[in-house]
């Protein structure tokens, strides 16, 4: 488990920050994530499958927490993450527009853009088809820079 | 070829990849959990077990429908055993033959909505108990079997995660003989 852990940690918890916007949320979603696989004697089957079934869970449990906080509402709303404490992309205008994007399509732009997987892997993992992401994926652009755009011309 | 939007997402991951700082050992606390889910798995398998028995034994004693399995007064209601993880199954997904795993059972969908239940997949040819089946999203109902003519499962939650080709089924109401709460993690042996 240490092994998996040092490994395949760093870049969850990672990836699961680009999903919530917030870090300790991120934390606690990528120790989830390893609780439910690794408390599961029949995952541990196919090892090789492991990074990519913790992908798959970590989109899972990203889009739990945004349904339940109703965080993906107040983001549209308010364009800024609802966290204890400030996260420091507040300053970042790409980030503030990825913020503002419905979960899936956000989902969708983390996976093949910082997960650098392809779209056959980032269905995998969203549980939806190809053309999905791929569609995901230019709505995404396309908003971020409508969001850039409208950022710009505020400030 | 990549746009100057796609380099710029690229580049504000780069940039704020440095916002998280992770430790490289495993968090406090995180073993135990690892441990205590081991064992509720381990507890719920132990409760299938029983419920499956159950299941037979009123199977075996009451095969003219005469003395009903009990009513849901009558049985006792226990927590969820695990969660379902997973999408909601397709139909062609749920189709073929599982096992139930750490149990002595197994189950058959079939693509003409036939249902089979045995105690192993060599006795799917002599189901303890067969019946229809209809998937609606993540939830699948029974028919048939059990009680004849009478749906004796409708609160069944599946998941289904293609990496490991596995089926958690999460029973919600209790039926034929298995207590509402009841896990299983079923995983493929043939299509």
């Amino acid at each position: 488990m240490a092994e998996a852990y040092a490994t395949y940690a760093p870049g969850a918890t990672r990836a699961a920050y680009f999903l919530v916007g917030d870090r300790e949320v991120a934390h606690d979603i990528v120790q989830d994530a390893f609780v439910r696989i690794l408390g599961r004697f029949g995952s541990r089957r196919q090892p090789e499958k492991f990074q990519a079934y913790l992908h798959q869970t970590i989109v899972n449990l990203s889009r739990n927490h945004l349904r339940r906080r109703g965080l993906e509402r107040m983001f549209v709303q308010r364009g800024v993450p609802a966290s204890s404490e400030p996260d420091p992309g507040t300053d970042d205008e790409m980030w503030q527009a990825l913020q503002t994007l419905p979960h899936r399509q956000r989902t969708a732009l983390v996976l093949r853009y910082y997960l650098d997987m392809s779209e056959r892997e980032a269905a995998d993992a969203m549980g939806c088809s190809d053309s999905a992401v791929n569609s995901l994926v230019t709505r995404g652009l396309a908003s971020l820079r409508g969001q850039l755009a409208s950022i710009r011309e505020v400030t | 070829m990549t746009t100057q939007i796609e380099r710029d997402l690229q580049a504000m991951f780069e940039r704020r990849e440095d916002d998280v700082v992770t430790a490289f050992v495993v968090p406090d606390g995180m073993q135990r959990r690892i441990r205590m889910l081991r064992l509720t798995y381990a507890t719920a398998g132990l409760v299938v077990v029983g419920a499956l028995a159950f299941g037979a034994i009123t199977l075996t004693n009451d095969s003219s429908g005469a003395g009903k399995n009990l009513g849901p007064a009558d049985q006792p209601t226990i927590e969820p055993q695990g969660e379902v993880q997973g999408n909601a199954p397709k139909l062609d997904e749920l189709v073929g033959t599982w096992t139930v795993t750490g149990e002595e059972a197994a189950v058959r969908f079939s693509s003409d909505g036939s249902v089979a239940f045995a105690t192993s997949v060599g006795r799917l040819g002599v189901p303890d108990t067969t019946g229809r089946f209809e998937l609606e999203g993540e939830v699948v109902t029974f028919s048939g079997g059990c009680l004849t003519e009478q749906e004796w499962q409708t609160g069944i939650i599946l998941g289904y995660n293609p990496f490991d080709d596995a089926l958690d089924v999460l029973f919600t109401e209790e039926g034929c003989g298995v207590p509402a709460g009841t896990f299983w993690e079923l995983k493929r042996v043939s299509e």
